[in-house]
């Protein structure tokens, strides 16, 4: 597993939006790395059931959240499943998924490692 | 003739004569002091000096003759020279103060009597001093015949001495002898006889020394005997004695003898010589005699003179006591004779004063100013003083007489006068319509007119007479029960109304008994009296209060109208947003996109007609709260700016850098009357801008004011309509209305609520050229901290280089202004051709911001050159536009232009800034405005109820601290029918809904809920939305959302939602109160 690189100017963003809080950025990023697993599953039971209309709307969900953390290549993986699911059918989503989760789990090792004093 | 010689001539008589008798007592006086000083001078000079001069002569008289005797008394020429001497210098200067004395006045006479005398006492000390030169010879001789006497004596002796010696020697011997006691008898008898025999030898020589010795004796007495007489009686003794001594020497010794006898000889001659010693003595004692004589006469002289100078004396004495009577009488005489005349002169004079310039004089002329003042007073009828003597006095009172004939004459022409002036005067104030009331100083009725007769009613009138107190009227009309007292207080109501008159209050109402209402007005005026004025007002009373009631009817009817309507309005309204969201084909969305507009135009009539009819009532009230005035503006700027830019036309605003950030006022109004105005310039104008500028201004007096001007280039106003601009209904032209429609309130709404804040409004405008609405408010101003965040922003962008391009001169001076606001260093361009010139001078810019519609080249094509040039293409451009003109260029070439931000014209400031912060500092933290200041600028303060609609967890999260922060207490769901539910269940005021959701979008459970719930109630809905296409956002807008926000939120953006949000729901709150 590889890290991912964080954009620090976007947590950056997200930890003023809320209140400047360090206490509370953590929070959402333990939050973040929580929802990861759930999120997956979730976007490929959909792809399981061809919902295409679901899944675009998963996967801008998990773009959104990926934005929000700074998680760049997971938030242009999620983007471009986004876009495919809108233009009508993805091209082999499950390897999509597949890639989005471990940019996923990259990037929730690398918020790990961050010193969220530097933020 | 003597009549005729007046006052002055008179007292210059007077005068005169006064004057006169001073100069008689000054002549009088210089008389007496000039006889005074002649006597004293005759005193003084002439007698005095010579009494002096006579005494001084007298006394040196006294000096010789007291000097004399030492001339006589002189022994030798030295002597007697130095005595003559010194007499002879007294003489002379005897005879020098005689010649003094002639010299002096009367002098003559007293040197006339001293002169003989003196002259005899010359003549007396000559002789006196040849006489003592004569008896100094004789003196002298005297002297030389005592030598030779005594020369004779010493022969004499020296030839005797021998023998005498011998003898004596014999002598000795024997009476030794004889004395002897031891001697005998015998011896004795020897001794004895030779004793007796040398006596015998030697008595010869003895009687010849005896002779001679006597001769010697009798001569030495001679020579100094005193008496003449004795000189004589010596005579014959020293003969005999001669003749002796002669005999004597015949007997002696012949030897001796011989040697003897010429000395015998001599001694005769001394005897009775011619030079003979007595003789020669009582020669000298004769001249003594003389010299006694001739002083004795001196002296006889002497007290001649004294006598004589005493006589003088007397004389001079005399004269004096004389002359010192004489000026004494003489002064008293001058003393008495001035005394007379200053006595007659004073005398006259108090005469003249007293009878004449008193009795005559100061008697007729306080006669004449007694009469004078009593004329002036006004009494013409004062007898005048009738005067007899024709002098300047008699002149004035016939002046006087001819004058107070005049007066009587001029005021009985004025008598005349006033009685014809005061019968006008009479007949105009009873002309008038309304009752007139003169009071005099003391509050006295002076005069009224028949109005107020009539209106005060027989009953009372006849008490109004001329004379009646104000007060005694007011009673008696209480007692006859004329004057209505509310609580029958007669007493205070009386206090009050006298009060009142005191005062001079004007127009109080006042109801009577009898109901009808008079309206009285009191005027001071200037000589002290008042003037009350009557009107009685009870027809127009109560037309006014038909009218009034009229017009409350109307407003209550159309207020209840109005909500009649909207209800039923606002269904059409939500029922089209509905309708809009379903599936529609382009025909069918554009029906119902048109239903919409129809009904919110009718709404916003409908919404005028309200807002009037309640200025019209006077039941207007301003909210006087913090405004954020730059918000104000801006977001009414943006409400209007689609319209502008569908039209083509520019849109600016401009905000002054001396605008206050903050005001104390009404926003929601300040935006109405901003609203009505921008739309009027917008809606007249086909062609060219609209501008919005805002400035701080003062008024004449100095009160801080607040200056919107909206300034168009439309279609101007005509002069002959201008005065109807702000009439209700009126439009300016009837065709305008067809063009352009409107109720033709707007404008008159706006001068109402100008008007309530104390501001005004006034317009210029020149047909086909353009027209300029001016409004001024004052305004208070309040401060808003700059927040840091504000600081860190300018920070950044301070000195960046921005290049700016856009065709429209208005929109580069306001870009320009707030760049310059900014601390940063605009560069204009009209043209992209321009603006590439200067990039060739000049590649050193941060940020180019552009327009996008130019008459050369758009700013697409612009953005696009920019990026073929290698140094100009990392330059971040900023596109500056109006939205629908953003869908005219194709995509691609949009896209290829790689703008770097897109600004929607009129951009809000802080909007503009933070992106130029973010493009020309990336890692700049674009710090947002704390939470706790926020809450001041949230429109009313109120707490919002909010609703956060998400599906995704963490974002649902993010929202909820977002909002907490802002102090919000946010309820959240995760789902559209969730939101549905627990809208139906509570009221909210936002809600934040997510558009991509599962199972129901958020446009669905958006469209949802109005249908559910009633328009009144429903809340403010913002579309959550990560989608950053323009066109998207339209959507959600005209499929009923009420808000958008993109996401990730920007606390801004947000904040700026939520006062919409406020903002939307006291507008409605409003509304439904009305």
């Amino acid at each position: 597993m590889t890290e991912d690189t964080i954009d620090i100017t976007a947590l950056a963003k997200l930890k003023d939006v809320i209140g400047g809080d360090m206490g509370d950025l953590e929070e959402l990023i333990n939050d973040f790395i929580a929802s990861v697993p759930a999120q997956i599953a979730k976007m490929q039971a959909e792809v399981d059931n061809q919902d295409w209309a679901a899944l675009r709307i998963a996967s801008h969900s998990c773009k959104s959240n990926g934005r929000d953390m700074g998680a760049t290549a997971l938030t242009a993986l999620c983007a471009e499943l986004e876009l495919q699911c809108k233009n009508g059918v993805p091209v082999d989503p499950t390897a999509q998924i597949s890639a989005i989760e471990t940019a996923a789990q990259n990037a929730a090792n690398a918020l790990t490692a961050l010193d969220l004093a530097n933020v | 003739m003597f009549r005729e010689i007046g006052v002055r001539g008179r007292l210059l008589i007077a005068f005169l004569g006064i004057s006169g008798l001073a100069v008689l007592i000054a002549l009088a006086a210089l008389y007496s002091f000039s006889s005074v000083g002649k006597i004293l001078d005759g005193i003084t000079q002439k007698r005095v000096p010579a009494v002096l001069n006579t005494i001084e002569i007298s006394r040196q008289a006294e000096r010789i003759v007291a000097a004399a005797p030492t001339l006589l008394s002189a022994d030798s020429a030295a002597d007697r020279n130095e005595a003559s001497q010194e007499i002879y210098a007294e003489v002379a200067v005897l005879n020098a103060l005689l010649s003094d004395l002639r010299q002096q006045e009367s002098g003559d006479d007293a040197a006339d009597r001293l002169e003989p005398i003196v002259r005899r006492l010359s003549q007396n000390l000559l002789e006196l001093d040849r006489t003592v030169a004569f008896r100094l010879e004789a003196s002298s001789e005297l002297q030389k015949q005592l030598v030779r006497l005594s020369d004779a004596d010493k022969a004499i002796q020296t030839a005797l001495a021998p023998s005498t010696m011998v003898l004596d020697a014999k002598f000795s011997r024997l009476r030794r002898q004889l004395s002897d006691p031891d001697l005998s008898q015998e011896r004795r008898e020897t001794v004895f006889a030779d004793f007796t025999e040398l006596v015998s030898s030697a008595l010869p020589l003895q009687n010849a020394q005896f002779e001679a010795a006597r001769i010697n004796d009798f001569l030495v007495v001679s020579a100094l005997s005193d008496s003449i007489e004795e000189i004589d009686a010596l005579a014959f003794p020293m003969r005999r004695s001669q003749q002796n001594l002669l005999r004597i020497f015949s007997q002696i010794d012949e030897s001796l003898g011989r040697r003897l006898s010429p000395q015998a000889e001599i001694l005769g001659d001394i005897l009775a010589g011619p030079s003979a010693l007595p003789t020669v003595r009582k020669e000298e004692l004769s001249l003594l005699a003389r010299g006694r004589e001739l002083l004795a006469l001196n002296a006889v002289l002497s007290a001649e003179l004294t006598e004589s100078v005493n006589d003088l004396v007397a004389q001079a004495e005399a004269d004096i006591t004389r002359a010192s009577s004489d000026a004494r009488s003489a002064q008293t005489v001058g003393s008495y004779v001035i005394i007379a005349i200053t006595v007659l002169s004073l005398i006259s004079a108090g005469l003249v004063i007293w009878r004449y310039v008193g009795n005559n004089l100061v008697r007729r002329i306080t006669d004449l100013s007694d009469s004078m003042i009593s004329i002036a007073d006004g009494n013409l009828a004062t007898p005048l003083p009738q005067m007899s003597t024709r002098d300047e006095i008699s002149r004035m009172a016939a002046a006087l007489r001819v004058f107070r004939d005049t007066a009587v004459e001029v005021e009985q022409s004025n008598l005349r006068e006033i009685t014809e002036a005061r019968a006008h005067l009479t007949a105009a104030i009873n002309s008038i319509s309304e009752g007139f009331v003169l009071y005099d100083a003391e509050d006295r009725l002076v005069l009224c007119n028949q109005t107020y007769t009539e209106l005060l009613g027989p009953d009372l009138a006849k008490f109004a007479k001329p004379g009646v107190s104000f007060e005694d009227l007011m009673r008696i009309g209480v007692d006859l029960g004329l004057d209505q007292a509310p609580d029958g207080n007669t007493e205070a109501w009386l206090e009050k109304r006298l009060d009142m008159h005191r005062s001079h209050k004007v127009d109080q109402l006042e109801t009577w008994s009898d109901g009808r209402r008079v309206m009285i007005s009191e005027f001071k005026i200037d000589v002290g009296g008042t003037v009350a004025i009557y009107r009685d007002v009870t027809e127009f009373l109560e037309a006014k209060e038909q009218a009034e009631a009229a017009s409350e009817a109307k407003s209550t009817f159309l207020a209840s109208m109005s909500h009649e309507i909207r209800t039923p309005l606002n269904g059409i309204m939500g029922m089209s947003a509905l309708l809009n969201g379903t599936e529609l084909s382009r025909e069918q969305h554009d029906f119902a996109s048109t239903i919409h507009e129809a009904a919110d135009t009718l709404l916003t009539i409908i919404n005028d007609i309200l807002d009037f009819s309640k200025v019209e009532a006077g039941a207007m009230t301003l909210e006087h709260v913090p405004v954020d005035l730059t918000e104000t503006i801006e977001s009414t700027v943006d409400m209007l700016a689609p319209k502008a830019n569908d039209k083509g036309i520019e849109f600016a605003f401009r905000l002054a850098p001396d605008m206050p950030e903050g005001i104390m006022g009404d926003s929601v109004r300040i935006k109405q009357i901003l609203l009505n105005l921008l739309n009027n310039a917008i809606k007249f104008t086909d062609a060219g801008e609209v501008v919005l500028s805002v400035a701080r201004s003062k008024s004449d007096e100095g009160v801080p004011q607040l200056c919107f001007e909206v300034r168009d280039t439309g279609i101007g106003i005509p002069t002959e309509r201008m005065d109807r601009l702000f009439k209700s209904f009126s439009q300016v032209d009837t065709s305008m209305t067809r063009r352009f429609g409107g109720t033709g309130l707007g404008l008159v709404i706006t001068q109402r609520l100008v008007d309530l804040m104390g501001g005004s409004i006034h317009v210029e405008s020149e047909e086909h050229v353009g027209t300029t609405f001016t409004v001024e408010i004052p305004c208070e101003q309040i401060h808003r901290p700059v927040h840091q965040g504000l600081e860190d922003m300018l920070a950044a962008v301070a000195d960046k280089k921005v290049l700016i391009v856009d065709d429209n001169q208005t929109n580069l001076t306001i870009l320009e202004e707030r760049m310059n606001a900014w601390s940063m260093q605009p560069t204009l361009a009209t043209s992209p051709s321009d603006a590439l010139e200067i990039l060739n001078m000049d590649a050193g810019f941060d940020v180019i911001v552009t327009d996008y519609k130019m008459p050369d080249m758009s700013g697409v094509d612009f953005a696009l050159e920019l990026q073929n040039i290698d140094a100009f293409k990392n330059i971040p451009v900023i596109l500056y536009s109006s939205v629908s003109l953003i869908y005219d260029a194709t995509r691609a070439k949009f896209e290829s232009a790689k703008f770097s931000a897109q600004l929607m014209k009129p951009a809000r400031t802080q909007q503009m800034l933070s992106n130029i912060v973010k493009l020309v500092q990336p890692t700049a933290h674009v710090a947002r405005a704390k939470p706790k200041d926020n809450k001041l600028w949230t429109k009313g303060g109120v707490a919002l109820d909010i609703l956060l609609v998400d599906d995704n967890a963490i974002n649902r999260k993010i929202g909820l601290k977002v909002l907490t922060r802002l102090s919000h207490d946010p309820m959240v769901v995760d789902s559209g029918g969730a939101a549905i539910a627990t809208c139906l269940e509570r009221r909210f005021d936002v809600v934040f809904m997510d558009i991509e959701m599962p199972e129901m979008d958020g446009v669905t459970a958006t469209a949802k809920l109005r249908e559910a719930i009633d328009p009144d109630a429903h809340p403010y809905v913002i579309a959550l939305t990560a989608n950053a296409m323009a066109e998207d956002r339209e959507s959600y807008l005209r499929s009923g959302m009420d808000d958008y926000l993109s996401k990730p939120i920007d606390i801004e953006e947000l904040t700026q939602c939520l006062d919409r949000a406020s903002e939307f729901h006291r507008l409605r709150k409003e509304r439904l109160r009305a």
